[in-house]
């Protein structure tokens, strides 16, 4: 189940808390659309991207092909800059925390 | 209501010790290190004591840089505290609906009889306390 949302690519999957079996879907797209309250044009737009797992082979980086290594999707444009207001920063990650509370699910 | 209360008050105790084990176990799986535990611990108990124990056990979670992060959350109101290794702790409260932002830095370690916590801190905390159940 998890595999299969990951690959669609336009659900974020990450586990929540104490509990591995609780997931939060969270929609890419709504990640994007973020912005800081109040908004400021210092901070950039958040990024959902995907980050193939690597391997080791004969001295070569090379993406890892073996079953099972998906990879994982990460968020990109948290890291705040040093002449911005961490409140604009810290807006922005309670939002994103909500958006991650709309949709727990439990693996059973 | 007496039943609710004492559920509610059982509820918190119980919470408030998961917190403890929390804390506890970041620390052994090296999220931590034994002096975030005990400042987030510390914490936890002067905010609880100075609004006479009202103030819910908040979530919990471990930053990237060995830093705890308590968050409470109640209708539209949002706050965060967290605790740094060497700097002061940061509040931060946002309120979802009228898009408010208040913050304060709070130096955990110092705090005491002489110099307590603020009341501009203890104002926002008092948001958060659970409705008193009606008689």
């Amino acid at each position: 189940m998890c595999l299969g949302l990951y690959r669609c690519r336009r659900l974020t999957v990450k586990q929540v808390g104490f509990n591995p079996a609780a997931f939060a879907l969270t929609d890419d797209d709504e990640i994007r659309a973020l912005r800081p309250e109040p908004n400021s044009m210092d901070v950039p737009d958040l990024d959902v991207v995907w980050d193939s797992l690597m391997m080791e082979e004969n001295g070569m980086i090379l993406p890892d092909t073996r079953p099972g290594a998906e990879g994982h999707a990460g968020k990109t444009g948290l890291l705040r800059p040093p002449f911005v207001e961490q409140r604009f920063y810290k807006s922005l990650r309670s939002q994103l925390a909500d958006l991650a509370c709309q949709r727990i699910i439990t693996l059973t | 209501m007496a039943t609710t209360s004492y559920e509610d008050a059982l509820r918190e105790q119980t919470r408030g010790q998961r917190l403890s084990d929390y804390l506890r176990e970041m620390r052994r799986e090296g999220n931590i290190d034994v002096d975030m535990v005990a400042l987030s611990w510390r914490a936890w108990n002067m905010l609880h004591a100075a609004t006479s124990n009202k103030l819910p056990v908040p979530d919990a979670c471990p930053g990237p840089d060995g830093h705890m992060l308590y968050t409470w959350d109640l209708r539209e109101h949002h706050l965060e505290l967290e605790m740094f290794a060497n700097n002061p702790a940061e509040l931060f409260y946002r309120n979802r609906l009228s898009g408010n932002l208040w913050e304060f830095d709070l130096d955990i370690r110092n705090l005491d009889r002489e110099d307590p916590i603020p009341q501009e801190v203890l104002q926002k905390l008092s948001l958060f306390f659970p409705e008193c159940p009606t008689a």
